[in-house]
């Protein structure tokens, strides 16, 4: 087990002075259902760090806002809030069932929104559907409030581009555009505390013909990202079966593009290309019968 | 490092003691309070031996930090006993039903049995699945356990 001091300071602004002060050293504590279990497992990536700052006794880093078009959710907002949330099953239903498959409610008591996201691991649940809704994060220091789209602020996994005295303070988004769906799906190993192999989040906007797309499958890059090439060629075109299989099929060999062929590349193919497609028809509405 | 002091209320009783700053939960109810009752199994969040209630919900105790406890409620399996020091109902059940075989799981399963029936006294099958969805048994199996969650659900309500 790894040593180290522990911080509780009261208000947001005093977290970036511990930050400034502790450097490197630091480690912000926002549930700690990784930080630790790894602190604990003595975790390389933490063997230099001296101080845990906490931010769960910082009452108005935790809330779940409805802003005119835009949705708000502290960084300490927990996993349990998150799929409790009248607002957000109303407005981003696809990040309550993403977030509802983290861990266990034991996992999602104690676990945060903020704390997945600044995590980031590549197989982060809420991170997913937050990116298929364009969505930004505050980040508060020294100097001031920065904002940020999420996905410019995951530098590599487990690293967030962030200067020593910053840290994000809330994630925000606008409202979908009206009769616009979403959906997620994931693959793990066990339907319970299981750690996703693949997922994908998606949304669509669609009447006779497809007016607007967003694709994010996740655990397949080191950083989230939408495969926009995939969602271009969906645009303007009528919904069909064929349709949506070559939209997976770009989605794949985006996959392979980027990271390149590897050992499991034949298995992930198939089944990222399966998830595209269940992602997009259950986001169309369409019934069991037309996905088998 | 110095020691902290941590103030919470532990199955009703006020606590005022010092702690290593990063001792868990489960270290500082098993080694500093005595309360041998929460298990370590896993040590990593995936077994739900060491499950505590705090504030009214289900946590893993092995990846909390007992210093962000400061002015929290903390109900252990020691604080279901009964007055006159008689098992809780939903533990009665547990006996009942013979939801236990070896026991090392079974305090974070009845943790888990009296958050979800504190909130939700009459659960469906599937909120009870959820529920006990981070809590491992490896001899008993579930069905048991499960018939006893329904059977507490149904003696609390008398």
């Amino acid at each position: 087990m790894f040593t180290y001091d522990y911080h509780r300071p009261k208000s947001k602004e005093e977290v970036c002075e511990l930050l400034d002060q502790y450097g490197s050293s630091a480690k912000l504590l926002a549930g700690g259902t990784d930080l630790i279990v790894q602190m604990f497992e003595q975790s390389p990536r933490l063997k230099d760090i001296a101080h845990v700052i906490d931010l769960t006794h910082i009452e108005e880093l935790r809330f779940i806002k409805e802003e005119d078009d835009i949705v708000r959710i502290g960084a300490t907002t927990t996993h349990t809030d998150v799929v409790e949330s009248s607002i957000l099953q109303e407005f981003a239903h696809s990040l309550c069932d993403a977030t509802f498959l983290i861990g266990s409610p034991k996992i999602r008591n104690t676990g945060t929104i903020g704390g997945n996201i600044a995590n980031a691991s590549p197989a982060a649940d809420s991170v997913i559907p937050l990116v298929a809704f364009n969505a930004r994060v505050k980040i508060l220091g020294l100097k001031g409030e920065r904002d940020e789209l999420l996905v410019d602020i995951i530098e590599k996994p487990y690293l967030l581009c962030t200067d020593k005295d910053e840290y994000i303070t809330e994630i925000y988004f606008k409202k979908l555009p009206e009769n616009t769906k979403q959906s997620f799906v994931k693959l793990g190993r066990r339907k319970a505390m299981a750690i996703s192999r693949l997922t994908v989040g998606v949304t669509v906007l669609c009447d006779e013909v497809i007016k607007g797309a967003t694709i994010v499958p996740g655990c397949i890059f080191p950083v989230p990202k939408r495969i926009t090439k995939a969602e271009e060629f969906l645009i303007g075109k009528k919904p069909t079966v064929e349709l949506i299989e070559e939209a997976a099929e770009i989605v794949s060999e985006t996959m392979i593009e980027d990271t390149g062929r590897r050992w499991s590349t034949p298995y992930k193919q198939p089944v990222i290309q399966t998830l595209v497609k269940r992602a997009l028809y259950e986001a169309l509405g369409w019934n069991e019968k037309v996905k088998s | 490092m110095k020691l902290i002091q941590l103030n919470f209320n532990v199955n009703g009783k006020d606590e005022s003691i010092n702690i290593k700053p990063y001792a868990r939960l489960l270290d500082v109810l098993r080694e500093d309070l005595g309360l041998t009752g929460t298990k370590e199994g896993c040590g990593v969040g995936e077994c739900g031996a060491c499950t505590v209630i705090v504030n009214g919900e289900t946590v893993n105790s092995c990846h909390t930090l007992a210093a962000s406890m400061e002015g929290k409620n903390v109900i252990t399996i020691e604080g279901l006993e009964g007055p006159e020091g008689e098992p809780h109902v939903i533990q009665k059940a547990y006996v009942e039903k013979n939801a236990i075989q070896c026991g090392f799981c079974t305090p974070g399963f009845v943790m888990s049995t009296k958050a979800l029936l504190d909130k939700t006294p009459d659960p469906s099958r599937e909120e009870i699945d959820i529920a006990i969805s981070g809590n491992i048994c490896r001899c008993t199996g579930y069905e048991q356990i499960v018939d006893a969650i329904e059977h507490s659900a149904k003696e609390l309500k008398k």
